[in-house]
């Protein structure tokens, strides 16, 4: 009797223990699942309201890029360093000062980021300015400043070059009036080529800023006059453009310096965002003048979820996943067309997190290194206001 | 005893879900009619339904109760089918279809029985590519479609048996409920747009109520009939209501005879009006439902308590849901046995059956392998 239990003890276990398999191609229309799974489109005009923009994110100091752009473009602008006082001292190699007698030269260094592509002969333009520049310093204050008779060294930037580190060579009186500034040296940079071009320097706050080496001849405790060099960073760096024309009502804006934002709150009927699953969802910005900045740039519109609205002040939360791997839309300067924006992550958000604010924050990336500006109609414009385009799934119909 | 514990432990600790099993014809109207008959009755092709106390077709057989006796049964399905020129095969599911407890009530007249069946399987999982237009722009789509659930019938009957058990008359009431998980998703390869996923249970809900006689008209030879009304079964998916199906009024008849020794043969024969239901199917998707008939006619050789009786049957049925506007059939033909345990107080069944199905642009060939358990405490 053991036996014949064993295998029919077997024969249950093999039974029970099959796996499932059910999944089969449908033999469609006859043989298919009875629920449809519909896809449906729309455009809504009046989906965004309540929608402002605020200066004063990022300052051109507090950014980490520096861009200089040249004259002939629709805007220029001009880089300013002041760099940490040098002494009256060198140190010897034992430690001790040793007083300087004179300065030979100076070396400046500076690390290139971004240029346009496509125009050569570009040059950086050195020139000497009041050691006084700080945040307060206008485009309008340094522009005397920028004659040809303040040049003080030119440096070529290598028509392949996108990265580099860029060195030039100053004359020993460079700085004549250092001594008067507590031998503090400032320089400001502009930019020339054979056509309209930018170049984008690191700042101090990207971690590669400028470097200012003086060269000197030192007192040495023999009596001997011994050649030495000390180098000095940046304690102040930036770039000032000419002042833009204020936002006209209807108008909204991202980028600029300082940076603007933009703040769209969004109403979605809750037959989408309720009960839908919406797969795709793109903004539409009408620019409402062609994109402002340098030559040749490209800029990024990025929008961003909001943990909370708050106003100017809204927490912004990570990017949607899909702007992390290409942050936001690119918008060539001088290009006026309509702006397509991908909100399908943080529409999904939305969905996931009842909690969120159906409002999003739109910048300029990277925010505060570029003269780039994107105008375009807010909800009140006549003409041009931004319109959502949802593609959605409607819930699931499980029909008999 | 101890090998009775050691099937119950095999039983438990195997995986596989909990419901009856599904067919290609099972994905409309309420999904492929589950049968509400014991492994035994199985193995003869549903002939013995309606004189089984182990089935819930006819509430007169729970007089046959009188001590507490509980039995169920597992199965696995292995099916291909061909609709549409789409060839599928290698699908394959365990369910658990069938469930009876029963006993006296004392002294009285009467027992009772609680049952728990399969009322129509709702289990599918079809993948389908294509095109869609988006905005006037086609676009690649791969749509996946699953359920996995069905109609359950919870069935608690009270038979009366009368002098000499002559005659038993039964009643009960059926529950009617269950659900099935929906997962639906949407991939868009191209990746033009994000995809779609979403899931939740459709819940079906309906009540019933059945009655029946069983009648000796001489010594070993019975007839019996029944009849069962359903109303009709709401179907609401994460609370959305997805339309009501008209369940059908099902009237059962039966012949069960004793040929010679330990030799008997019976017939059941059921009628239903599935066809009512024609209304409820969306327009949209077409098909058609139809009243159907189903005859199973089968012998057992052997004694039912002892080891290793022969049991064979053959079985016609038509199915009530049909894509199309053609009806499809099914025909199965099984071969089972059993074997007693501890005694007596356990028999374990096991049956094979062969299934064919056909009509409406699609074939459909299975196995069902069964292995069921009664216990006598």
């Amino acid at each position: 009797m053991a036996k014949p239990f064993a295998l029919l003890s077997s024969l249950v276990f093999i039974t029970l223990a099959c796996e499932e398999s059910i999944t089969a191609p449908g033999a469609c229309p006859e043989y298919c699942a009875p629920g449809v799974i519909g896809v449906l489109d729309t455009v809504l005009m009046g989906s965004v309201e309540r929608d402002s923009a605020f200066q004063g994110y990022v300052q051109a100091f507090e950014a980490p890029g520096m861009q200089v752009s040249g004259a002939g473009a629709s805007v220029e602008s001009r880089a300013v360093i002041r760099f940490r006082p040098f002494s009256d001292t060198v140190v010897s190699e034992t430690g001790t000062g040793l007083p300087v007698v004179q300065i030979d030269s100076f070396g400046l260094a500076l690390n290139l980021i971004d240029r346009t592509a496509d125009v050569s002969g570009i040059e950086i333009v050195i020139h000497r300015i009041p050691a006084t520049v700080d945040s307060s310093t206008t485009f309008a204050d340094l522009d005397p400043y920028f004659a040809d008779s303040t040049i003080i060294a030119l440096i070529a930037v290598h028509d392949t070059a996108v990265r580099d580190s860029l060195r030039g060579t100053l004359p020993s009186d460079a700085f004549p009036a250092a001594a008067g500034d507590s031998l503090r040296a400032a320089i400001g940079i502009s930019v020339r080529a054979d056509a309209p071009a930018f170049v984008s320097l690191a700042a101090d706050e990207f971690g590669l800023g400028a470097a200012l080496t003086r060269f000197v001849q030192a007192d040495s405790a023999d009596g001997e006059l011994a050649a030495r060099s000390d180098v000095m960073g940046p304690d102040f760096d930036s770039f000032v453009r000419p002042l833009e024309a204020p936002l006209v009502e209807g108008t909204l804006a991202v980028g600029g310096l300082p940076s603007t934002r933009s703040l769209l709150r969004f109403t979605l009927p809750s037959a989408i965002i309720d009960s839908s699953t919406v797969v795709g969802a793109t903004l539409f910005l009408v620019p409402v003048e062609p994109a402002i900045g340098a030559p040749g740039a490209s800029l990024q519109v990025v929008p961003a979820a909001l943990g909370a609205d708050f106003g100017p002040k809204s927490p912004v939360i990570l990017e949607a996943p899909d702007s992390l791997i290409a942050p936001g839309t690119t918008v060539d300067v001088g290009a006026a067309d309509t702006i397509a924006v991908d909100l399908t992550d943080i529409v999904a958000q939305w969905q996931d997190n009842e909690s969120l604010p159906h409002s999003i924050m739109l910048r300029i990336g990277p925010e505060g290194s570029t003269l780039g500006e994107v105008r375009f109609g807010s909800s009140l414009h006549d003409t041009a206001r931004p319109s959502l385009h949802i593609t959605f799934v409607p819930p699931l119909d499980l029909k008999p | 005893m101890r090998r009775v514990a050691a099937f119950l432990a095999l039983t438990v600790l195997a995986p596989g879900a909990l419901e009856g099993q599904n067919s290609v014809y099972g994905s409309r109207g309420v999904g492929f009619p589950g049968r509400s008959v014991s492994l035994r009755a199985r193995s003869m092709g549903g002939g013995w339904a309606l004189f089984d106390h182990g089935s819930a077709v006819n509430p007169a057989t729970a007089a046959n109760y009188i001590a507490l006796a509980a039995s169920g049964h597992s199965g696995t399905t292995l099916r291909k089918y061909t609709a549409n020129a789409t060839d599928v095969s290698g699908l394959r599911e365990t369910r658990f279809p069938f469930a009876v407890l029963g006993g006296g009530m004392g002294r009285l007249p009467f027992s009772f029985a609680i049952s728990y069946a399969t009322y129509a399987e709702q289990t599918f999982d079809f993948t389908t590519t294509g095109t869609e237009e988006v905005a006037g722009v086609p676009v690649s789509v791969s749509d996946r479609i699953s359920s996995n659930g069905g109609v359950i019938d919870i069935r608690g009957a009270v038979g009366w048996r009368g002098s000499g058990r002559r005659l038993m008359l039964g009643g009960a009431f059926h529950m009617i409920g269950g659900s099935s998980k929906i997962e639906a998703s949407r991939e868009f390869p191209n990746e033009e747009f994000r995809r779609y996923r979403e899931s939740g249970d459709i819940v079906f809900s309906a009540v019933g109520v059945s009655t029946g006689l069983l009648w000796q008209f001489r010594r070993s030879a019975f007839v019996a009939a029944a009849v069962r009304y359903d109303g009709s079964m709401s179907r609401k998916f994460e609370g959305r209501p997805q339309g009501n199906v008209d369940l059908p009024v099902s009237v059962s008849g039966g012949l069960y005879l004793p040929l010679f020794r330990e030799t008997r043969w019976s017939t059941t024969a059921t009628w239903r009006s599935w066809g009512k239901a024609d209304d409820d199917l969306d327009p949209d998707l077409g098909g058609s439902a139809f009243d159907t008939w189903e005859v199973g006619s089968g012998m057992e050789i052997g004694s039912p308590a002892a080891s290793f009786p022969l049991r064979f049957g053959v079985r016609y049925a038509t199915l009530p849901f049909s894509p199309m506007t053609d009806q499809p059939h099914e025909w199965s033909v099984a071969v089972g046995s059993g074997v007693a345990l501890a005694n007596g107080r356990a028999l374990l069944d096991f049956t094979l059956e062969r299934l064919m199905r056909d009509g409406a642009g699609a074939t459909e060939r299975g196995w069902f392998i069964g292995v069921g358990l009664t216990v006598e405490p």
